[in-house]
Protein backbone atom coordinates (compact mmCIF):
# COMPACT_ATOMS: atom_id res chain seq x y z
CA UNK A 1 0.00 0.00 0.00
CA UNK A 2 1.02 3.59 -0.89
CA UNK A 3 0.22 5.31 1.82
CA UNK A 4 0.80 5.01 5.76
CA UNK A 5 -1.61 3.17 8.26
CA UNK A 6 -3.03 5.59 10.33
CA UNK A 7 -3.13 5.11 14.01
CA UNK A 8 -6.71 6.56 15.14
CA UNK A 9 -8.12 3.26 12.79
CA UNK A 10 -6.69 1.25 15.72
CA UNK A 11 -9.22 2.76 17.98
CA UNK A 12 -11.91 2.64 15.54
CA UNK A 13 -11.47 -1.08 15.15
CA UNK A 14 -11.44 -1.29 19.08
CA UNK A 15 -14.59 0.92 19.18
CA UNK A 16 -16.49 -1.04 16.32
CA UNK A 17 -15.71 -4.72 17.16
CA UNK A 18 -16.62 -3.09 21.41
CA UNK A 19 -13.64 -5.06 22.55
CA UNK A 20 -10.23 -3.39 24.96
CA UNK A 21 -6.85 -2.30 23.43
CA UNK A 22 -5.90 -5.22 25.59
CA UNK A 23 -8.12 -8.52 24.24
CA UNK A 24 -6.96 -6.50 20.58
CA UNK A 25 -3.12 -6.77 21.42
CA UNK A 26 -3.66 -10.08 22.98
CA UNK A 27 -5.08 -11.50 19.81
CA UNK A 28 -2.95 -9.75 17.86
CA UNK A 29 -0.13 -11.10 19.38
CA UNK A 30 1.01 -7.56 20.15
CA UNK A 31 3.28 -6.99 23.22
CA UNK A 32 0.99 -5.51 25.53
CA UNK A 33 -2.02 -2.98 25.90
CA UNK A 34 0.19 -0.46 26.54
CA UNK A 35 2.38 -0.94 23.52
CA UNK A 36 -0.96 -1.10 21.17
CA UNK A 37 -2.13 2.21 22.80
CA UNK A 38 1.30 3.92 21.94
CA UNK A 39 0.62 3.36 18.39
CA UNK A 40 -3.07 4.21 17.98
CA UNK A 41 -1.95 7.22 20.07
CA UNK A 42 1.27 7.63 17.53
CA UNK A 43 3.67 8.02 20.37
CA UNK A 44 4.88 4.49 18.69
CA UNK A 45 5.15 3.91 14.54
CA UNK A 46 2.44 1.97 13.38
CA UNK A 47 3.94 -0.41 10.86
CA UNK A 48 2.84 -2.54 7.58
CA UNK A 49 3.46 -5.73 10.11
CA UNK A 50 1.62 -4.43 12.95
CA UNK A 51 -1.94 -3.77 10.39
CA UNK A 52 -1.16 -7.14 9.57
CA UNK A 53 -1.17 -9.07 12.54
CA UNK A 54 -4.66 -7.07 13.38
CA UNK A 55 -6.31 -7.61 10.52
CA UNK A 56 -5.54 -11.41 10.56
CA UNK A 57 -6.35 -11.77 14.25
CA UNK A 58 -9.93 -9.79 13.53
CA UNK A 59 -10.58 -10.89 9.63
CA UNK A 60 -10.38 -7.20 8.80
CA UNK A 61 -8.83 -6.05 5.53
CA UNK A 62 -5.87 -4.17 5.75
CA UNK A 63 -7.19 -1.11 3.98
CA UNK A 64 -9.34 -0.64 6.97
CA UNK A 65 -6.18 0.93 8.20
CA UNK A 66 -5.09 3.15 5.78
CA UNK A 67 -8.46 4.25 4.55
CA UNK A 68 -9.09 7.95 5.28
CA UNK A 69 -11.98 8.23 7.67
CA UNK A 70 -13.78 12.00 7.98
CA UNK A 71 -14.26 12.69 12.04
CA UNK A 72 -17.92 12.30 13.00
CA UNK A 73 -17.55 13.53 16.42
CA UNK A 74 -20.08 12.11 18.51
CA UNK A 75 -21.39 15.63 19.59
CA UNK A 76 -22.48 16.03 15.51
CA UNK A 77 -24.61 12.40 15.91
CA UNK A 78 -28.10 12.25 16.50
CA UNK A 79 -29.25 9.05 18.75
CA UNK A 80 -32.62 8.14 19.14
CA UNK A 81 -31.77 5.45 22.64
CA UNK A 82 -33.32 5.01 25.37
CA UNK A 83 -31.45 6.53 28.77
CA UNK A 84 -30.21 3.33 29.99
CA UNK A 85 -28.79 2.18 26.98
CA UNK A 86 -25.29 0.86 27.53
CA UNK A 87 -22.29 2.83 27.08
CA UNK A 88 -20.23 0.27 25.05
CA UNK A 89 -23.40 -0.45 22.81
CA UNK A 90 -23.76 3.10 21.87
CA UNK A 91 -19.75 3.88 21.66
CA UNK A 92 -19.81 0.54 19.03
CA UNK A 93 -23.21 2.03 17.42
CA UNK A 94 -21.48 5.52 16.88
CA UNK A 95 -18.22 3.94 14.98
CA UNK A 96 -20.57 1.56 13.04
CA UNK A 97 -22.87 4.37 11.93
CA UNK A 98 -19.26 6.36 11.44
CA UNK A 99 -18.15 3.52 8.80
CA UNK A 100 -21.42 3.72 6.95
CA UNK A 101 -21.26 7.08 6.47
CA UNK A 102 -17.31 6.69 5.57
CA UNK A 103 -18.84 4.25 2.70
CA UNK A 104 -21.95 6.80 1.66
CA UNK A 105 -19.74 9.78 1.45
CA UNK A 106 -16.84 7.41 -0.93
CA UNK A 107 -19.67 6.07 -3.07
CA UNK A 108 -22.10 8.61 -3.26
CA UNK A 109 -19.73 11.14 -5.85
CA UNK A 110 -18.98 8.28 -8.00
CA UNK A 111 -22.56 6.93 -8.41
CA UNK A 112 -23.70 10.72 -9.33
CA UNK A 113 -25.83 11.49 -5.95
CA UNK A 114 -27.61 14.54 -6.03
CA UNK A 115 -29.60 15.18 -3.29
CA UNK A 116 -32.65 17.55 -2.52
CA UNK A 117 -32.80 20.79 -0.92
CA UNK A 118 -33.73 19.78 2.10
CA UNK A 119 -36.25 22.32 3.79
CA UNK A 120 -33.27 23.01 7.30
CA UNK A 121 -34.61 25.14 10.00
CA UNK A 122 -32.14 27.66 10.10
CA UNK A 123 -34.04 29.59 13.22
CA UNK A 124 -31.70 30.64 16.22
CA UNK A 125 -30.70 28.19 18.58
CA UNK A 126 -33.11 27.24 21.51
CA UNK A 127 -36.54 25.67 21.23
CA UNK A 128 -38.78 25.79 18.32
CA UNK A 129 -42.43 27.11 18.27
CA UNK A 130 -44.46 23.95 17.24
CA UNK A 131 -45.83 25.59 14.48
CA UNK A 132 -42.44 25.84 12.82
CA UNK A 133 -41.86 22.23 13.56
CA UNK A 134 -45.14 21.22 11.40
CA UNK A 135 -43.83 23.65 8.57
CA UNK A 136 -40.90 22.18 8.41
CA UNK A 137 -42.94 18.47 7.88
CA UNK A 138 -45.30 19.69 5.96
CA UNK A 139 -42.06 21.32 3.71
CA UNK A 140 -40.26 17.81 3.71
CA UNK A 141 -44.06 15.66 2.89
CA UNK A 142 -44.19 18.15 0.04
CA UNK A 143 -40.55 17.22 -1.32
CA UNK A 144 -41.40 13.70 -0.77
CA UNK A 145 -44.26 14.16 -3.23
CA UNK A 146 -46.81 12.85 -0.71
CA UNK A 147 -50.02 13.91 -0.46
CA UNK A 148 -51.23 16.56 2.11
CA UNK A 149 -53.25 14.60 4.02
CA UNK A 150 -52.27 10.84 3.01
CA UNK A 151 -49.92 8.50 4.55
CA UNK A 152 -46.77 8.01 3.20
CA UNK A 153 -46.70 4.99 1.96
CA UNK A 154 -43.09 3.51 2.29
CA UNK A 155 -41.14 5.88 4.68
CA UNK A 156 -38.11 4.41 4.15
CA UNK A 157 -38.35 5.10 -0.11
CA UNK A 158 -39.23 8.57 0.41
CA UNK A 159 -36.44 9.23 2.85
CA UNK A 160 -34.30 7.85 0.30
CA UNK A 161 -35.85 10.01 -2.36
CA UNK A 162 -34.98 13.31 -0.54
CA UNK A 163 -30.88 11.52 -1.15
CA UNK A 164 -31.11 11.05 2.62
CA UNK A 165 -29.05 7.65 2.90
CA UNK A 166 -30.99 4.91 5.05
CA UNK A 167 -29.33 1.97 6.67
CA UNK A 168 -29.55 -0.60 9.26
CA UNK A 169 -26.91 -0.77 12.22
CA UNK A 170 -26.79 -4.18 12.71
CA UNK A 171 -23.16 -3.82 15.19
CA UNK A 172 -22.56 -7.40 14.70
CA UNK A 173 -23.06 -8.81 11.21
CA UNK A 174 -22.07 -11.72 12.16
CA UNK A 175 -24.56 -12.49 14.53
CA UNK A 176 -28.32 -12.48 13.34
CA UNK A 177 -28.97 -13.03 16.94
CA UNK A 178 -28.17 -9.55 18.17
CA UNK A 179 -31.40 -7.76 19.03
CA UNK A 180 -29.90 -4.31 19.58
CA UNK A 181 -33.38 -2.46 20.35
CA UNK A 182 -33.34 -4.54 23.04
CA UNK A 183 -30.65 -2.64 24.58
CA UNK A 184 -32.11 0.67 24.10
CA UNK A 185 -31.39 2.00 20.20
CA UNK A 186 -33.57 2.90 17.60
CA UNK A 187 -31.79 5.40 15.55
CA UNK A 188 -28.79 7.53 15.06
CA UNK A 189 -28.39 10.08 12.58
CA UNK A 190 -26.30 12.96 10.99
CA UNK A 191 -27.05 16.12 8.68
CA UNK A 192 -25.05 17.98 5.84
CA UNK A 193 -22.71 19.07 7.59
CA UNK A 194 -20.75 15.65 6.85
CA UNK A 195 -21.61 15.53 3.51
CA UNK A 196 -24.52 13.47 2.70
CA UNK A 197 -26.97 13.08 5.26
CA UNK A 198 -27.49 9.92 6.83
CA UNK A 199 -29.84 7.88 8.70
CA UNK A 200 -29.62 4.67 10.91
CA UNK A 201 -32.31 2.61 12.51
CA UNK A 202 -31.27 -0.52 14.52
CA UNK A 203 -33.16 -3.36 13.40
CA UNK A 204 -35.46 -5.77 15.70
CA UNK A 205 -37.83 -3.32 16.37
CA UNK A 206 -41.36 -3.61 15.00
CA UNK A 207 -41.76 -1.63 11.44
CA UNK A 208 -43.61 0.91 12.59
CA UNK A 209 -41.70 1.85 15.03
CA UNK A 210 -38.75 1.94 12.20
CA UNK A 211 -41.14 4.35 10.45
CA UNK A 212 -41.35 6.74 13.45
CA UNK A 213 -37.65 6.19 14.13
CA UNK A 214 -36.61 7.15 10.47
CA UNK A 215 -39.04 9.83 10.80
CA UNK A 216 -37.74 10.79 14.05
CA UNK A 217 -34.06 11.22 12.45
CA UNK A 218 -35.16 12.97 9.42
CA UNK A 219 -36.43 15.53 12.39
CA UNK A 220 -33.11 15.77 13.36
CA UNK A 221 -31.54 16.21 9.93
CA UNK A 222 -33.89 18.84 9.15
CA UNK A 223 -34.20 20.84 12.09
CA UNK A 224 -30.48 20.33 14.02
CA UNK A 225 -28.61 20.42 11.07
CA UNK A 226 -28.03 24.05 11.14
CA UNK A 227 -29.13 25.05 14.54
CA UNK A 228 -28.46 23.53 18.54
CA UNK A 229 -32.09 22.96 19.73
CA UNK A 230 -32.40 22.82 24.04
CA UNK A 231 -34.85 19.73 23.60
CA UNK A 232 -33.86 17.85 20.39
CA UNK A 233 -35.77 14.42 20.84
CA UNK A 234 -39.08 16.70 21.83
CA UNK A 235 -38.43 18.18 18.48
CA UNK A 236 -37.91 15.77 16.65
CA UNK A 237 -40.61 13.36 17.76
CA UNK A 238 -43.31 16.28 17.20
CA UNK A 239 -41.76 15.83 13.57
CA UNK A 240 -41.88 12.33 13.14
CA UNK A 241 -45.81 12.91 14.15
CA UNK A 242 -46.37 15.19 11.94
CA UNK A 243 -44.36 13.59 8.82
CA UNK A 244 -46.22 10.22 9.46
CA UNK A 245 -49.66 12.00 10.31
CA UNK A 246 -50.41 15.62 8.90
CA UNK A 247 -51.85 17.70 11.06
CA UNK A 248 -54.86 18.03 8.34
CA UNK A 249 -55.21 14.29 8.32
CA UNK A 250 -54.93 14.27 12.16
CA UNK A 251 -57.81 16.50 12.77
CA UNK A 252 -60.25 15.03 10.42
CA UNK A 253 -59.37 11.51 11.73
CA UNK A 254 -58.90 12.07 15.20
CA UNK A 255 -61.42 13.70 17.75
CA UNK A 256 -61.58 14.13 21.78
CA UNK A 257 -62.82 10.94 22.28
CA UNK A 258 -61.35 8.94 20.14
CA UNK A 259 -61.10 5.41 21.08
CA UNK A 260 -58.22 2.48 20.86
CA UNK A 261 -60.42 0.41 18.11
CA UNK A 262 -60.36 3.57 16.18
CA UNK A 263 -56.84 4.30 16.53
CA UNK A 264 -56.02 0.81 15.19
CA UNK A 265 -58.08 1.92 12.19
CA UNK A 266 -55.59 5.04 12.09
CA UNK A 267 -52.34 2.45 12.23
CA UNK A 268 -53.47 0.55 9.55
CA UNK A 269 -53.92 3.75 7.43
CA UNK A 270 -50.97 5.63 8.14
CA UNK A 271 -48.58 2.98 9.83
CA UNK A 272 -47.92 4.90 12.52
CA UNK A 273 -47.92 3.16 16.41
CA UNK A 274 -51.46 3.48 18.46
CA UNK A 275 -49.00 4.95 21.12
CA UNK A 276 -47.68 7.81 18.64
CA UNK A 277 -50.64 8.31 17.29
CA UNK A 278 -52.17 9.41 20.96
CA UNK A 279 -49.15 11.52 21.55
CA UNK A 280 -49.85 13.03 18.71
CA UNK A 281 -53.36 13.95 19.10
CA UNK A 282 -52.55 15.05 22.67
CA UNK A 283 -49.69 17.41 20.97
CA UNK A 284 -52.52 18.85 18.64
CA UNK A 285 -54.40 19.60 21.59
CA UNK A 286 -57.46 17.59 19.88
CA UNK A 287 -57.46 15.30 23.12
CA UNK A 288 -56.65 16.66 26.33
CA UNK A 289 -54.47 15.47 29.44
CA UNK A 290 -56.82 13.28 30.86
CA UNK A 291 -58.27 11.60 27.31
CA UNK A 292 -54.60 10.83 27.09
CA UNK A 293 -53.87 9.12 30.39
CA UNK A 294 -57.09 7.39 29.79
CA UNK A 295 -55.98 5.84 26.37
CA UNK A 296 -52.49 4.83 27.93
CA UNK A 297 -54.27 3.15 30.81
CA UNK A 298 -56.32 1.10 28.21
CA UNK A 299 -53.62 0.14 26.08
CA UNK A 300 -51.61 -1.47 29.44
CA UNK A 301 -54.40 -3.36 30.38
CA UNK A 302 -55.16 -4.55 27.01
CA UNK A 303 -51.31 -6.14 27.06
CA UNK A 304 -50.95 -3.16 23.86
CA UNK A 305 -47.71 -1.17 24.93
CA UNK A 306 -45.81 -4.35 24.39
CA UNK A 307 -47.61 -5.99 21.60
CA UNK A 308 -50.29 -3.34 19.65
CA UNK A 309 -52.85 -5.21 17.33
CA UNK A 310 -52.45 -4.20 12.91
CA UNK A 311 -49.35 -5.32 11.48
CA UNK A 312 -47.25 -2.91 9.59
CA UNK A 313 -45.09 -5.17 6.91
CA UNK A 314 -41.07 -3.74 7.11
CA UNK A 315 -39.99 -1.90 4.41
CA UNK A 316 -36.06 -2.39 3.21
CA UNK A 317 -33.44 0.68 2.51
CA UNK A 318 -32.32 0.49 -0.77
CA UNK A 319 -29.93 3.28 -1.82
CA UNK A 320 -26.69 2.50 -0.20
CA UNK A 321 -27.07 -0.43 -1.69
CA UNK A 322 -27.33 1.21 -5.23
CA UNK A 323 -25.03 3.57 -4.30
CA UNK A 324 -22.09 0.78 -3.58
CA UNK A 325 -22.87 -1.43 -6.51
CA UNK A 326 -22.22 1.47 -8.72
CA UNK A 327 -19.11 2.59 -7.27
CA UNK A 328 -17.70 -0.93 -7.38
CA UNK A 329 -16.16 -2.93 -10.72
CA UNK A 330 -18.43 -4.88 -12.77
CA UNK A 331 -19.07 -8.30 -11.06
CA UNK A 332 -16.83 -7.39 -7.51
CA UNK A 333 -15.78 -10.56 -6.16
CA UNK A 334 -15.72 -10.83 -2.11
CA UNK A 335 -12.15 -9.26 -2.43
CA UNK A 336 -13.19 -6.32 -4.34
CA UNK A 337 -15.70 -5.33 -1.90
CA UNK A 338 -13.60 -5.54 0.83
CA UNK A 339 -10.84 -3.92 -0.61
CA UNK A 340 -13.01 -0.76 -1.93
CA UNK A 341 -14.93 -0.76 1.05
CA UNK A 342 -12.07 -1.28 3.78
CA UNK A 343 -14.73 -3.18 6.00
CA UNK A 344 -15.32 -7.27 5.69
CA UNK A 345 -18.30 -8.39 3.33
CA UNK A 346 -20.78 -9.51 6.09
CA UNK A 347 -20.64 -5.46 7.43
CA UNK A 348 -21.09 -4.07 4.09
CA UNK A 349 -23.73 -6.65 3.41
CA UNK A 350 -25.07 -5.58 7.09
CA UNK A 351 -25.49 -2.03 5.92
CA UNK A 352 -26.45 -2.01 2.11
CA UNK A 353 -28.67 -5.45 2.77
CA UNK A 354 -30.20 -7.38 -0.35
CA UNK A 355 -34.12 -6.30 -0.53
CA UNK A 356 -37.06 -7.88 -1.61
CA UNK A 357 -38.55 -10.13 1.28
CA UNK A 358 -42.00 -9.63 -0.25
CA UNK A 359 -43.02 -11.21 -3.44
CA UNK A 360 -42.08 -8.58 -6.10
CA UNK A 361 -45.06 -7.89 -8.73
CA UNK A 362 -42.52 -6.89 -11.17
CA UNK A 363 -39.06 -5.29 -12.34
CA UNK A 364 -35.91 -6.99 -12.24
CA UNK A 365 -35.04 -9.37 -9.25
CA UNK A 366 -32.18 -8.31 -6.46
CA UNK A 367 -29.11 -8.68 -7.75
CA UNK A 368 -26.20 -10.00 -4.77
CA UNK A 369 -23.61 -7.59 -4.33
CA UNK A 370 -20.77 -9.95 -4.64
CA UNK A 371 -21.87 -11.93 -7.75
CA UNK A 372 -18.89 -14.29 -7.52
CA UNK A 373 -16.56 -14.87 -4.62
CA UNK A 374 -13.15 -14.96 -5.34
CA UNK B 1 -70.80 7.96 16.02
CA UNK B 2 -67.45 7.79 18.49
CA UNK B 3 -67.11 11.21 16.07
CA UNK B 4 -70.88 11.86 17.19
CA UNK B 5 -70.13 11.48 21.03
CA UNK B 6 -67.26 13.67 21.06
CA UNK B 7 -69.49 16.22 19.61
CA UNK B 8 -71.92 15.76 22.25
CA UNK B 9 -69.37 16.04 24.94
CA UNK B 10 -68.75 19.54 23.78
CA UNK B 11 -71.85 20.38 23.59
CA UNK B 12 -72.88 19.41 27.68
CA UNK B 13 -69.26 21.25 28.33
CA UNK B 14 -70.67 24.13 26.81
CA UNK B 15 -74.06 24.03 28.99
CA UNK B 16 -71.69 23.01 31.92
CA UNK B 17 -73.97 20.32 32.00
CA UNK B 18 -72.17 16.57 33.11
CA UNK B 19 -73.64 13.77 31.06
CA UNK B 20 -74.12 11.16 34.33
CA UNK B 21 -76.20 14.24 35.55
CA UNK B 22 -78.53 14.99 32.40
CA UNK B 23 -78.36 11.83 30.53
CA UNK B 24 -81.43 12.03 28.79
CA UNK B 25 -79.72 15.21 27.34
CA UNK B 26 -76.76 13.81 26.38
CA UNK B 27 -78.27 11.02 24.79
CA UNK B 28 -80.62 13.05 22.64
CA UNK B 29 -77.46 15.33 21.87
CA UNK B 30 -75.31 11.87 20.87
CA UNK B 31 -78.32 10.95 18.29
CA UNK B 32 -78.97 14.28 17.07
CA UNK B 33 -75.32 14.50 16.42
CA UNK B 34 -74.99 11.21 15.08
CA UNK B 35 -77.96 12.28 12.64
CA UNK B 36 -76.02 14.96 11.66
CA UNK B 37 -73.13 13.39 10.37
CA UNK B 38 -74.86 10.62 8.94
CA UNK B 39 -76.59 12.74 6.70
CA UNK B 40 -73.23 13.79 4.87
CA UNK B 41 -71.50 10.42 5.54
CA UNK B 42 -71.08 7.50 2.87
CA UNK B 43 -73.45 4.54 4.54
CA UNK B 44 -73.57 2.46 1.39
CA UNK B 45 -77.02 1.06 0.66
CA UNK B 46 -78.37 1.96 3.28
CA UNK B 47 -80.88 5.41 3.81
CA UNK B 48 -81.16 7.88 6.76
CA UNK B 49 -84.58 8.19 7.16
CA UNK B 50 -83.95 12.69 7.34
CA UNK B 51 -87.69 12.99 8.86
CA UNK B 52 -87.69 10.64 11.33
CA UNK B 53 -89.53 12.26 14.87
CA UNK B 54 -87.19 14.06 17.00
CA UNK B 55 -84.73 12.97 14.40
CA UNK B 56 -84.25 9.46 15.46
CA UNK B 57 -81.86 7.20 13.51
CA UNK B 58 -83.85 5.13 11.01
CA UNK B 59 -81.93 3.58 8.38
CA UNK B 60 -83.44 1.79 5.92
CA UNK B 61 -82.28 -0.37 2.85
CA UNK B 62 -84.66 -2.66 0.78
CA UNK B 63 -87.11 -3.94 2.95
CA UNK B 64 -85.52 -3.82 5.96
CA UNK B 65 -85.18 -0.94 8.54
CA UNK B 66 -83.21 -0.45 11.37
CA UNK B 67 -83.88 1.85 14.36
CA UNK B 68 -80.77 2.88 16.76
CA UNK B 69 -82.26 2.81 19.97
CA UNK B 70 -79.83 3.74 23.40
CA UNK B 71 -79.77 0.88 26.08
CA UNK B 72 -81.80 1.19 28.88
CA UNK B 73 -80.06 1.51 32.52
CA UNK B 74 -80.14 -2.26 33.05
CA UNK B 75 -78.66 -2.83 29.43
CA UNK B 76 -82.50 -4.24 28.79
CA UNK B 77 -83.89 -4.17 24.82
CA UNK B 78 -86.16 -0.73 25.47
CA UNK B 79 -89.65 -1.75 25.10
CA UNK B 80 -91.85 -0.89 22.34
CA UNK B 81 -94.12 0.66 24.55
CA UNK B 82 -98.10 1.46 23.38
CA UNK B 83 -97.03 3.52 20.04
CA UNK B 84 -98.97 1.74 17.65
CA UNK B 85 -96.24 2.26 14.87
CA UNK B 86 -93.24 0.98 17.19
CA UNK B 87 -95.40 -2.09 18.27
CA UNK B 88 -96.02 -3.09 14.57
CA UNK B 89 -92.12 -2.02 14.26
CA UNK B 90 -91.45 -4.76 16.72
CA UNK B 91 -93.59 -7.47 15.35
CA UNK B 92 -91.66 -9.63 12.21
CA UNK B 93 -91.21 -12.93 11.30
CA UNK B 94 -89.06 -14.96 12.75
CA UNK B 95 -85.18 -15.27 10.88
CA UNK B 96 -83.39 -17.54 13.22
CA UNK B 97 -83.29 -21.10 12.37
CA UNK B 98 -84.65 -20.11 8.51
CA UNK B 99 -82.92 -19.69 5.72
CA UNK B 100 -80.93 -16.19 5.03
CA UNK B 101 -82.54 -16.28 1.40
CA UNK B 102 -86.07 -16.36 2.89
CA UNK B 103 -85.02 -13.61 5.00
CA UNK B 104 -83.96 -11.61 2.30
CA UNK B 105 -87.37 -11.44 0.78
CA UNK B 106 -89.28 -10.40 3.97
CA UNK B 107 -89.37 -7.06 5.50
CA UNK B 108 -88.15 -6.57 8.93
CA UNK B 109 -87.26 -4.19 11.39
CA UNK B 110 -84.21 -4.67 13.48
CA UNK B 111 -83.12 -2.78 16.44
CA UNK B 112 -79.60 -2.00 17.23
CA UNK B 113 -79.04 -0.80 21.01
CA UNK B 114 -76.52 1.11 21.51
CA UNK B 115 -74.59 2.15 24.51
CA UNK B 116 -70.81 4.17 25.70
CA UNK B 117 -68.24 2.19 27.31
CA UNK B 118 -67.52 4.59 30.63
CA UNK B 119 -64.22 3.10 30.51
CA UNK B 120 -62.94 3.11 26.85
CA UNK B 121 -65.92 5.56 25.46
CA UNK B 122 -65.85 2.62 22.90
CA UNK B 123 -69.79 2.47 21.73
CA UNK B 124 -70.91 -1.09 21.97
CA UNK B 125 -73.40 -1.78 19.33
CA UNK B 126 -76.03 -4.60 19.45
CA UNK B 127 -78.35 -6.23 16.85
CA UNK B 128 -81.59 -7.06 18.67
CA UNK B 129 -84.86 -8.95 16.17
CA UNK B 130 -87.99 -8.53 17.44
CA UNK B 131 -90.62 -11.03 16.84
CA UNK B 132 -93.25 -8.81 18.96
CA UNK B 133 -93.69 -6.51 21.58
CA UNK B 134 -94.06 -7.40 25.18
CA UNK B 135 -95.20 -6.42 28.29
CA UNK B 136 -92.82 -3.98 30.39
CA UNK B 137 -90.74 -5.77 33.30
CA UNK B 138 -91.65 -9.75 30.82
CA UNK B 139 -89.20 -11.12 29.06
CA UNK B 140 -88.09 -10.05 25.68
CA UNK B 141 -89.56 -11.55 22.29
CA UNK B 142 -86.39 -11.39 20.65
CA UNK B 143 -85.29 -13.94 17.92
CA UNK B 144 -81.60 -12.97 17.36
CA UNK B 145 -79.65 -10.71 19.67
CA UNK B 146 -76.01 -10.25 18.55
CA UNK B 147 -72.83 -7.56 19.39
CA UNK B 148 -71.93 -5.94 16.64
CA UNK B 149 -69.20 -4.52 18.17
CA UNK B 150 -65.55 -4.74 16.64
CA UNK B 151 -63.48 -6.91 18.50
CA UNK B 152 -59.78 -7.44 18.66
CA UNK B 153 -59.98 -10.74 16.47
CA UNK B 154 -60.87 -7.92 14.01
CA UNK B 155 -58.25 -5.66 14.54
CA UNK B 156 -55.52 -8.42 14.30
CA UNK B 157 -56.14 -8.58 10.67
CA UNK B 158 -55.89 -5.07 9.59
CA UNK B 159 -52.56 -4.60 7.91
CA UNK B 160 -49.91 -1.54 6.42
CA UNK B 161 -48.69 -2.89 3.98
CA UNK B 162 -45.81 -0.51 2.62
CA UNK B 163 -45.69 0.44 -1.06
CA UNK B 164 -43.56 -2.49 -3.09
CA UNK B 165 -41.39 0.92 -4.66
CA UNK B 166 -37.92 0.53 -5.67
CA UNK B 167 -38.00 4.06 -7.53
CA UNK B 168 -35.05 6.00 -7.01
CA UNK B 169 -35.63 8.71 -9.50
CA UNK B 170 -34.35 11.77 -9.46
CA UNK B 171 -31.02 11.25 -7.70
CA UNK B 172 -28.93 11.22 -10.60
CA UNK B 173 -27.66 7.73 -10.17
CA UNK B 174 -25.95 7.15 -13.24
CA UNK B 175 -24.53 2.94 -14.11
CA UNK B 176 -21.59 2.03 -15.37
CA UNK B 177 -23.09 2.66 -18.69
CA UNK B 178 -24.26 5.94 -18.30
CA UNK B 179 -27.66 5.02 -18.33
CA UNK B 180 -29.76 6.87 -15.07
CA UNK B 181 -31.28 3.83 -12.69
CA UNK B 182 -35.01 3.95 -12.61
CA UNK B 183 -37.25 1.95 -10.49
CA UNK B 184 -40.36 0.15 -9.89
CA UNK B 185 -43.23 1.20 -7.60
CA UNK B 186 -45.96 -1.43 -7.41
CA UNK B 187 -44.95 -3.13 -10.28
CA UNK B 188 -45.51 0.12 -12.63
CA UNK B 189 -42.48 1.47 -14.10
CA UNK B 190 -41.44 4.58 -12.36
CA UNK B 191 -41.91 8.17 -14.03
CA UNK B 192 -39.09 10.65 -14.15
Amino acid sequence: MDAAPRPERVLALRDLLGLSLESLATSAGLKSQGYLSDIANGIRPFTEQHVQMLAKAVDFPEEFFYVEAPGVESSSLNFRKLKQSKAKTTKKATQYFREASRIVQQTAPTAGLKAKSLPYVDEPDGLLEVEAIEEAAAATRALMGVDSAGPIPNVTRAVERLGIVVTPVALDPTDDEVRVVAEGHFGISHGDRHGVPVVGYFPGASPDRDRFTLGHEVGHVVLHSHRTSTDPEKEANRFAGALLISEEAARSLLHPMVTLNQLARVKAQFGISIQALIMRAAGLGIIDTKRQRSLFVQLSARGWRQSEPVEVEPEEPLLLRKLIELSLPDKPTTSDVEKYMALPRAYVRAMAPLTSKRPRTAGAPPVPLVRSVG
Amino acid sequence: MPQAISRANDMMAIGSMEPERYRTHYKHNVVGCTHSLLRTADIGPWQLDPNARKKQLHLSKDLWTVRLLSSTFDNQVPNAGRNRARRGFYSNPQVAGRSTDQALLEQHGFLVKWQIDSQSSEVELELIHTLSPWRYGYREHVDLRMPLVTDETDLSNLKFTPADDDDLDGLGLIDSKGQCQRGVVDGRSASS
